[in-house]
C-alpha cells in the first residue's frame, strides 16, 4: 500500500474509532469491560490509545468512577 | 453463553434483524420497549473484551442493522447484565429515543478534516508569516513573552482556519442537514467537521467537496464515510434531560486529536 493510501487508511480507521468510542446513543451500562485481564469501569475504546505499561494506572481505586485525571496525567 | 447482553444499536420494533448470510451474526437478537428495540448480543461473561477487532465488528454490525431499516447507533462497550436491565434503559429514555430515531434514524454523516498544508517546526508549530521571533525562554519574563506570543500565534491560525472552513463549509452546507465543526483543535489539524445529510445526497456532497478541496490550497481535506450519524444524537440521561459528556469525552477527543497529529 502507498504511503498515501495508508494514511487515507488510517484516517479512516482514526475517525471510526472517534465517533465508535464516544458517540451515539449513551444508554450506560452496568457490566464491566476488561483489558488484558484488568477490570476497568467504563472507558470503551479509548485505553487502547494509551501505552500498554499503563494500563494498571487506569484501574479505579475503589470509589473513584471517573478516570479523566487519570488518563490526563 | 451468560446473560449478558452487548448492545449494537436502537430500532423500531417492526425492522428486521439483518441475515447471518449478510455477515451478521447469528446470535443478534432484539429486545423490545413498546415501539422500539435494541439489537443485542449475549455475551460470554460480564468482562468484555476491548480490542480492535471488537471495534470493528461492532460497527459492522450497526451497518449492517442500518441496511434493514432506521437505527440509531449505540456507543461501543454498552454493555447490561441481562435483558431485563436493557429494557429497563430504553423505557427510561423511551421518548427521546422515539425522536431521535426519527429524526436521524436514515440520515449518514460525512467526517471532514483538514491539515495545514505548510511546513511545520520541529516543535510541531506552523512555519509562516503569521509566527513571529521567539522570546527568550530562560528568564520568567522571557517565557511568559514566548507563552503570549504562542497564544497569538494560535487565535492567528485559528481565524485563518475559521476563513478556510467558512470557505468549505459555504460549498458543502447545502446538501447538509446539520454539521459540527472543531477549528483548530490541534496545531496541524485546522479544522475537523461531521456533515449530516439524507443518504441520497452523499454523491451530491462528494463532488462538491471535490472541487471546493483545490480552492483551499493551504490545506490537505480528507472525507471519510458515509458512517452512521454518531455524531449528532442528543445525549439524553434517564429523565430526558439533555446531558453533557465531557469529561472522558474530552479526554478521548484529545486522544484521537494527537494521533491525527501523527499522521502528518
Amino acid at each position: 500500500m502507498s504511503e498515501t493510501g495508508s494514511q487515507v487508511q488510517n484516517a479512516t480507521l482514526l475517525d471510526l474509532l472517534d465517533r465508535v468510542i464516544d458517540r451515539g446513543v449513551i444508554l450506560a451500562g452496568d457490566v464491566t469491560l476488561s483489558v488484558a485481564d484488568v477490570d476497568l469501569l467504563y472507558l470503551g475504546l479509548r485505553v487502547l490509545l494509551v501505552p500498554v505499561e499503563r494500563l494498571p494506572d487506569l484501574v479505579n481505586p475503589p470509589g473513584q468512577t471517573d478516570c479523566s485525571e487519570v488518563l490526563c496525567g | 453463553m451468560g446473560s449478558a447482553c452487548c448492545v449494537y444499536a436502537i430500532t423500531a420494533g417492526s425492522t428486521p434483524l439483518p441475515a447471518a448470510s449478510r455477515g451478521a451474526p447469528a446470535s443478534l437478537t432484539t429486545v423490545a420497549w413498546r415501539e422500539l428495540a435494541a439489537v443485542t448480543a449475549p455475551m460470554s461473561d460480564d468482562r468484555a473484551p476491548v480490542t480492535m477487532r471488537a471495534v470493528l465488528h461492532h460497527e459492522a454490525i450497526v451497518e449492517a442493522v442500518r441496511k434493514e431499516g432506521p437505527a440509531l447507533p449505540v456507543r461501543f462497550g454498552t454493555m447490561f447484565r441481562d435483558e431485563a436491565s436493557v429494557a429497563s434503559a430504553i423505557a427510561a429514555r423511551y421518548e427521546p429515543l422515539v425522536a431521535e430515531l426519527d429524526r436521524l434514524g436514515d440520515k449518514v454523516e460525512l467526517s471532514l478534516t483538514a491539515l495545514w498544508g505548510e511546513p511545520l517546526s520541529d516543535d510541531g508549530r506552523v512555519v509562516s508569516q503569521l509566527e513571529g521571533p521567539l522570546a527568550d525562554e530562560q528568564s520568567g519574563a522571557g517565557y511568559l513573552l514566548a507563552r503570549a506570543a504562542e497564544e497569538r500565534h494560535h487565535d492567528a491560525m485559528k481565524e485563518h482556519a475559521r476563513t478556510l472552513a467558512h470557505e468549505l463549509d459555504q460549498v458543502l452546507r447545502r446538501f447538509a442537514c446539520g454539521r459540527r465543526v472543531r477549528l483548530a483543535p490541534t496545531p496541524r489539524v485546522a479544522m475537523r467537521a461531521a456533515y449530516l445529510l439524507d443518504a441520497s445526497r452523499v454523491g451530491d456532497f462528494q463532488s462538491a467537496f471535490e472541487s471546493a478541496r483545490r480552492s483551499v490550497r493551504e490545506l490537505r481535506v480528507l472525507m471519510t464515510g458515509p458512517w452512521p450519524p454518531y455524531s449528532f444524537v442528543r445525549q439524553t440521561d434517564a429523565h430526558g434531560a439533555t446531558a453533557m459528556v465531557g469529561g472522558i469525552a474530552g479526554v478521548a477527543q484529545r486522544l484521537a486529536d494527537a494521533m491525527r497529529e501523527r499522521l502528518g
